[in-house]
Formats: C-alpha cells, sequence, structure tokens
C-alpha cells in the first residue's frame, strides 16, 4: 500500500476495514514513523469527543421528558410507582407536604424503642436498624419487581448521599432500606395495617407510593433511579463502592 | 399483577427503554445541535414522536438508532425552517488555545471541553451528525449509514473528513474559521 488514505485510517481506527485491509494498514503504520505521526493525529479527534458530552450524558434527566413517557396514559403497577417516584426526582417539587404524612412510619432507631423488631431485622452495635440474613440477602441479590422469600422489591436507586437504597415490601410493610458498608440500613419502615388485603402490598389501588415511602425519598433525595440493567451490575457487583 | 398490569406490559416495556435511553438521547442531541437546551428539545419532539409512532417500531431492531433517526430527521426539519432562530456560536477565546511549545499533549491539556464542542458546531451539520453517531454514540458505520439514510461508503469519507476538519479547528491550523 503506497498511500494510505486518511479515510482508510480512520476506518481502520474504527475497525471498520476488512482483516486483509487491516494487516496492510498495520504493516504500512509499522514502515512509516509518518503514517504512525497521522494515525495518532485522527485518533486524537476522538480523544477528545468522547469526554466533551459525558456531563450531558451523566446529568440528572429534566423532569420535562417523563411528563412526555408519562402522559396519555394512567398506569398502574410498577409503572405508576415509577411515575410517582419520578415527581420527586430533581427539581424537586416545592412541597410534598412530606412531614404531615409520615403516619405510622418509624425512623431508624425509633424503631427499637419499645416495640418488638419488624421480621427480618435487627439492630446492630450502633442501634441501627438493619436487616437480618434473609432480609438482606432478598434485598442484596433479587432483581425490582421479583419477590425473594417474603420480600419484594420495588426498585432501586441512589439518594443524594451516594448510597444505593432498596425500596422494598413485605405481606405487612412497606420499607426503604439503603446500603451501608456490608449491611442494609432500614431507613424506613411503614405498616401497612389499614390496607385490606397483603396483596394489595405491592401497589397502592392507584399505582401511587406509600406515602411514607414518598416522604422519605423526599427526605434522602434521590438521585436516580436504577435501570434495570445498572440494578442488574450493582447486584453483581455485590453493591460494591458507591454510584456515583 | 393485575390483568390490567398484565395488558400494559409491553407499553410499559416501550417506555421503561425510551426512558432508559434518555441520557443517551440528551447527548446525541447536545452533540448534534451544539447546545444542551436546542437538545433536549430534539429529544422532546423525538419523544413524542416516538410514543405516536410505536406501532411502527419494529420489535427486534434497535431502539437506539431508530431514535437517533427521529431526532436526525427532526433537526434537519428545523434547520430547514425559515422560522427556526439560528443558532449563535460564541466566538473561542484564543488564550486557550495557544499550543503548547513542549509537545502535543501539553497541547491537548488546553484544549477544554467547551473548545470541543465548539468546534463541532463549527461542522457542517452532515459531518457533524456522523461524528455525534459514529465517536460519540458508538454506532458502526453500517449503522450510521442506516440512521442517516446514506450510503456506507458515504459514512467512511464524511467521518474522515470530519475528523480531519474537527483537529484543524481545534488546532488552529486554519485561523480564518474563527473569524467566520
Amino acid at each position: 500500500m503506497d498511500r494510505v488514505s486518511d479515510e482508510m485510517i480512520t476506518a481502520w481506527l474504527d475497525g471498520e476495514v476488512t482483516p486483509q485491509q487491516r494487516s496492510e494498514i498495520e504493516s504500512a503504520i509499522a514502515a512509516s514513523p509518518e503514517l504512525g505521526v497521522r494515525v495518532a493525529r485522527l485518533a486524537r479527534a476522538d480523544r477528545l469527543l468522547a469526554p466533551a458530552y459525558a456531563e450531558t450524558l451523566n446529568a440528572p434527566v429534566p423532569q420535562r421528558f417523563e411528563a412526555v413517557i408519562g402522559k396519555s396514559r394512567r398506569a398502574g403497577g410498577f409503572a405508576g410507582f415509577r411515575e410517582a417516584l419520578s415527581s420527586l426526582l430533581s427539581p424537586r417539587p416545592m412541597a410534598m407536604a412530606a412531614a404531615s404524612l409520615v403516619v405510622g412510619v418509624m425512623l431508624g432507631g425509633a424503631i427499637l424503642s419499645g416495640s418488638p423488631t419488624a421480621a427480618g431485622m435487627a439492630s446492630d452495635s450502633e442501634g441501627r436498624m438493619i436487616a437480618d440474613n434473609a432480609m438482606a440477602q432478598s434485598l442484596a441479590s433479587a432483581a425490582s419487581g421479583a419477590t425473594a422469600g417474603p420480600v419484594s422489591i420495588r426498585l432501586s436507586l441512589v439518594d443524594e448521599s451516594g448510597r444505593y437504597c432498596r425500596q422494598f415490601e413485605t405481606p405487612a410493610t412497606a420499607g426503604l432500606a439503603c446500603r451501608e458498608g456490608e449491611a442494609w440500613v432500614i431507613d424506613t419502615l411503614s405498616r401497612m395495617g389499614s390496607r385490606s388485603s397483603v396483596d394489595a402490598a405491592y401497589v397502592m389501588a392507584d399505582g401511587s407510593m406509600d406515602p411514607a415511602i414518598s416522604a422519605a425519598l423526599e427526605r434522602l433525595g434521590v438521585r436516580r433511579v436504577l435501570d434495570s440493567r445498572e440494578e442488574s451490575a450493582a447486584i453483581a457487583s455485590g453493591w460494591a463502592a458507591s454510584a456515583d | 399483577m393485575s390483568k390490567q398490569n398484565y395488558m400494559n406490559e409491553g407499553d410499559n416495556r416501550f417506555r421503561g427503554e425510551l426512558r432508559a435511553l434518555i441520557p443517551r438521547l440528551r447527548r446525541f442531541g447536545h452533540s448534534l445541535t451544539g447546545s444542551p437546551d436546542d437538545g433536549d428539545d430534539l429529544v422532546q419532539e423525538a419523544l413524542e414522536k416516538a410514543l405516536s409512532r410505536e406501532a411502527q417500531f419494529q420489535v427486534g431492531s434497535r431502539l437506539d438508532s431508530w431514535m437517533y433517526k427521529i431526532m436526525q430527521n427532526a433537526w434537519i426539519d428545523q434547520k430547514r425552517s425559515a422560522a427556526r432562530r439560528r443558532h449563535i456560536v460564541q466566538p473561542m477565546s484564543e488564550d486557550v488555545i495557544a499550543v503548547g511549545e513542549d509537545g502535543r499533549e501539553v497541547f491537548d491539556s488546553r484544549i477544554n471541553l467547551r473548545q470541543v464542542r465548539e468546534a463541532m458546531t463549527r461542522l457542517h451539520p452532515d459531518e457533524r451528525a456522523v461524528l455525534a453517531l459514529v465517536s460519540i454514540e458508538g454506532q458502526t458505520y453500517r449503522e450510521a449509514a442506516e440512521t442517516l439514510e446514506i450510503p456506507i461508503g458515504t459514512v467512511m469519507s464524511r467521518i474522515s473528513r470530519a475528523r480531519a476538519r474537527l483537529l484543524q479547528l481545534l488546532d488552529g491550523v486554519d485561523p480564518v474559521s474563527w473569524k467566520d
């Protein structure tokens, strides 16, 4: 190959050449320092471009798109739940009247005072309520929408402090657990005593979120909700490190 | 799961997949239009179109390519529209384009991301689109050819020209281009 065109170099950089072209180009590069310089120069373009839009890629998704995707249907079930949650994503609504909604909720250590601990939970040496082995196993390994043992996982998210949190339900409770070190700390637990049937535990009748969970998410701040791929990756990595 | 939810499952999956694509669509919109706000407008328009044409989407084909295509077409339509305001490109400040004397790596470290984005807006729209799809979104030449509805050979020549042109702009090899 006497003269390798820029076009051929870029195709080679993009992995878009035939095996024969590839060996020809690679031989030509090896034989010509001048060509190597041209290759390096063209490769630079992508090295500069790749990070230039990373900020847009990683920015929180504005509310406006959820309004488009969520409209023109009244979804129930999991999608409705996500819609309800999306209203908590930044920019946050001005007021959730959160405090007034926290009825029957026990926060953190308060759960320990007096009342017996809920099934599946235990307190640690710092007085935090943490998931016990079986429940922790479910929180660590079940995908959203799946039921593992007595626990159903509703969704996974990253809170404002960078912790992974998972919203879960048991036949009697709705709760939010956040990963701290190797433990799942129960942030919020809401008893669902007023519900007519445990079947309803999955979703409230109109697809909305348990108000106690809404309030907890408002308090913690939701940085983002994991999609199923991100969630799978987090499960596979054992919820290692912080999400971002 | 209730019967109603079961019946909505396919629709919900489509919407869920769209939702998951939004960050990448926003990046594509930004790189294509040169402005995060214009890019988001494009994303919104494309989402609306996609939802109204869901039946046209062929299950098994790639939703991301389909969305890029809708965005690209919407963008071209916008550019054709005489009513569309012209995007104002900020002039690049000269202090940061000074070439480092002791080598390219020094120079690279002085090119900031804003300059790269601005150089993108100086490219011909056709070149910008192909760079956005291949270099930023990671599409293959074939995928980009399908998205842009052009022959694969045209993708190849355009991307080569676009890269060379981008580097010229960033290196200040062609100073006239900064003054137009």
